[in-house]
């Protein structure tokens, strides 16, 4: 009990000043939108309600995908977890930059372990899928499809703040060899951050 | 005669993980991606940028300094021997710096009887920088570790 309280102020009382002193330091003519702010002030004040996670629960959420240039694309997410012990998560974004349409499935599935004697944050380690489609319609030229895949390494972390709801802030990496040159350590990553809630049973 | 000798190993590997250590230090090497697209390759031999430091006290919290940053952390030993951290500190990359949240997986193979292990780890942050960006370098790095 005492080192449950220890390490969820720890992880408290270094978070907070961070987020504060990210809101003080910035530039006036940045904005931090209000929503992430009542978002975070929320978590803060709910936060020692914590007592443990579903054991199993489907969501629904939003996400931002970091392709390695600091950029979040907006992704719809879909989190299945079961039994609190095994996680499957989907990423599904795209744009269309006329006449090109770009399509991506981001799919992993994960085991969870749990992480720094807190119950409501949880590890996951497991394997990745990615699949982009790239489609050119019949403009001027011939129409045709680019489709790539690839397989990697799922390493994540889950944080449920509210353990009496299917709520997850999930940070998820997911990592792809780039060919030979992964000898080196060369790496493809799709990060995502997200948000999700659903229903649990 | 072999599996005697597969018993003592096993002893042998038993009584060296009950062992307490005072702390240690990591010295690691490995390709750094600070929001330009990914990373290059690792230099061989490695570049300066490549090499990071950690501190890693008795109580499992640890300091790193790297090209992603300063950070402290706190990281915790699974059952099947995988390293998992989470922690704080000031963020660097390409597109600016700030405070944010740094994690790591990771693992340590063949620790030796004096203290020296193999560990490869893969880190990440994510943090709000100054100018009111995301940033999120990573890193997957190889070294040794020194138990002391």
């Amino acid at each position: 009990m005492f080192s449950f309280i220890s390490d969820g102020f720890i992880v408290i009382s270094v978070l907070t000043p961070l987020i504060l002193l990210a809101l003080f330091l910035k530039p006036d003519h940045v904005s931090i939108p209000l929503a992430y702010r009542q978002f975070f002030l929320v978590l803060l004040v709910l936060y020692p309600q914590s007592k443990e996670l579903p054991a199993s629960d489907i969501q629904f959420g939003f996400s931002g995908i970091d392709e390695g240039d600091d950029r979040l694309r907006p992704a719809a997410s879909l989190h299945l977890n079961l039994n609190d012990t095994f996680a499957l998560r989907t990423h599904y974004y795209g744009q269309d930059l006329s006449p090109l349409k770009e399509r991506t499935l981001l799919l992993n599935g994960s085991y969870l372990f749990p992480f720094m004697k807190l119950k409501s944050l949880k590890g996951g380690l497991g394997l990745s899928y990615l699949r982009r489609e790239i489609t050119v319609p019949e403009v001027d030229y011939a129409p045709g499809t680019d489709l790539s895949q690839s397989g990697g390494l799922c390493l994540s972390i889950l944080w449920n703040p509210l353990p009496k709801y299917p709520i997850t802030l999930a940070w998820e990496s997911n990592l792809f060899l780039a060919g030979s040159s992964s000898i080196l350590f060369t790496t493809a990553r799709r990060q995502a951050l997200s948000i999700s809630g659903g229903y649990q049973w | 005669m072999v599996k005697y000798l597969f018993l003592a190993l096993c002893i042998n590997i038993f009584i060296q993980s009950q062992q307490a250590h005072a702390g240690a230090f990591a010295f690691q090497t490995g390709a750094t991606s600070i929001g330009s697209g990914g990373p290059n390759s690792m230099g061989i031999p490695p570049r300066a940028t490549d090499v990071g430091v950690t501190y890693i006290h008795k109580s499992m919290y640890e300091v790193n300094l790297n090209l992603m940053g300063l950070t402290i952390a706190k990281r915790h030993y699974s059952k099947w021997g995988g390293i998992l951290g989470l922690g704080a500190g000031l963020i660097i990359s390409g597109n600016g710096a700030g405070p944010g949240l740094t994690s790591l997986f990771g693992y340590e193979f063949f620790r030796t009887k004096g203290g020296y292990a193999l560990s490869m780890e893969y880190a990440q942050s994510t943090a709000i920088s100054f100018t009111g960006h995301i940033i999120s370098p990573y890193i997957v790095r190889l070294g040794f570790t020194k138990w002391f």
